[in-house]
């Protein structure tokens, strides 16, 4: 999975050979295949990666753990039960790899028309994902099975180059250039609450789900909706001051908490070895065992004197930290 | 796409229409047009349309959602209908000649086009 010429080496097969491994990226890749008229995947294997499914050149799916797929976004929007899914699985005729899409037209459990538009939206959204995430090698896979669910005839790789394109440039343009959009953990803002009477019933879903600890993709498999939709309402809230944004790692791919925002207002003033308690003792020590210069103010003035201008914050934090 | 292609032919077919688009609501992702669908704008354009205005509506103190948008030009209507569903929901906008079309009864159709387009 190392390197993108390495994808001709694995069972790859056309009139010309020398162009797969000549692409120099997955797009240029796609146009290729499409002029072949390829069946079968390119496993893509940057961070998180995915797997885009081809028929005869065109796109009918893209999997991918940055986007939920076409399964998540009928059951976690509450479109398909989970019995019904579970069932229309067990009826599929030939194994784990039938057609799932039609067993469950088949069923009744969706029409066609709106199946065709989930698997359409789910193969942009998971486009749209792959484009965010760091570009790595990809493997072209002759011998694949198709996705279990499909969108036939697939998509032009041309048109998936534009929708996408148009998708971060919209974000780009309305000032969250999605990149670092998609690390951002989001939480209502402190007026939303009372601001929420006309507002629509999408967005106080997006503010019941938003918690603080989830970041725009983790709202759309939590809510079952697609992550640059998602993305787009953020933006849109944002600007009806209805969300807290919590800043961004330092580095994309690093820890799994962000940052919290640095407390308004001056530091505390500790500089040295953060303080100590020790026991028998009622005032924090610093880490040279004399009494904190804060601690030693008493008196009536000191027990007035406003809390730590953040309290409030931390408070929050703390609370959201020890959620379950 | 071929049965939504089936469904919005079925639009076509109804009086005075001329052309159809079905677009999702909120990415502006067109998932298929019929006829003349041009008068309508990209799906990105009727997408941030209906939003503008849902959102207006609801921050000027309407009660409610947007249920459907008309644009009247010199030549044509055009119908933008909200089809809601569990998930983000679509629009479906139509073009309808204005020398053929009684806009009333071209709002009551479309809402129940929209009622049947994805079954």
């Amino acid at each position: 999975m190392t390197g993108a010429p390495g994808g001709a080496d694995r069972s790859w097969r056309s009139a010309d050979p020398s162009d797969p491994s000549a692409a120099r990226n997955v797009p240029a890749l796609l146009l290729t295949l499409r002029k072949a008229e390829f069946t079968g995947s390119i496993v893509v294997a940057s961070t998180p990666g995915g797997t885009i499914h081809l028929e005869r050149g065109l796109i009918t799916a893209i999997e991918t753990p940055g986007a939920p797929a076409v399964g998540t976004l009928l059951l976690r929007s509450g479109r398909i039960a989970e019995a019904d899914w579970t069932a229309a699985v067990a009826d599929l005729p030939s194994g784990a790899h039938g057609d799932l899409g039609a067993v469950l037209v088949a069923r009744g459990t969706i029409g066609a028309a709106e199946l065709e538009t989930v698997c359409a939206s789910a193969l942009f959204d998971a486009a749209f994902a792959l484009v965010l995430s760091r570009p790595g090698g990809w493997q072209v896979a002759e011998a694949d099975a198709p996705a279990r669910i499909a969108l036939r005839p697939g998509i032009e790789p041309r048109r998936l180059f534009e929708e996408t394109a148009r998708r971060v440039s919209l974000l780009t343009r309305l000032g969250s250039p999605p990149g670092a959009l998609a690390r951002v953990r989001i939480r209502p803002a402190g007026q939303a609450g009372a601001a929420t009477a006309g507002i629509p019933a999408r967005y106080r879903e997006l503010l019941a789900a938003a918690t603080g600890r989830r970041t725009a993709r983790d709202l759309g498999f939590a809510l079952g909706r697609g992550v640059f939709a998602v993305m787009l309402d953020l933006v849109r809230m944002d600007a009806r001051h209805l969300l807290h944004r919590e800043p961004a790692p330092a580095a994309p791919g690093g820890p799994a908490i962000g940052l919290r925002t640095p407390p308004a207002g001056p530091p505390p003033g500790v500089t040295g070895p953060l303080p100590r308690r020790i026991p028998g003792r009622r005032a924090p020590v610093g880490a040279d065992g004399t009494p904190e210069r804060r601690a030693e103010r008493t008196g009536p003035s000191a027990q007035a004197a406003p809390p730590v201008p953040t309290e409030s914050t931390w408070q929050t934090e703390k609370t959201e930290k020890s959620a379950p | 796409m071929r049965a939504l292609e089936a469904s919005l032919s079925e639009v076509l077919d109804s009086p005075g229409t001329v052309g159809a688009v079905v677009v999702d609501a909120v990415s502006g992702l067109g998932h298929h047009a019929v006829g003349e669908y041009r008068p309508l704008g990209t799906g990105a354009e009727l997408a941030e349309l209906a939003a503008l205005i849902g959102e207006g509506l609801g921050a000027a103190g309407a009660a409610g959602e947007l249920e459907s948008l008309v644009v009247t030009t010199t030549r044509h209507h055009q119908v933008v209908q909200l089809v809601p569903r569990r998930g983000d929901p679509l629009l479906l906008a139509t073009v309808l000649d204005r020398t053929r079309t009684n806009l009333a009864l071209a709002i009551r159709q479309s809402a129940d086009l929209a009622k049947g387009l994805l079954t």
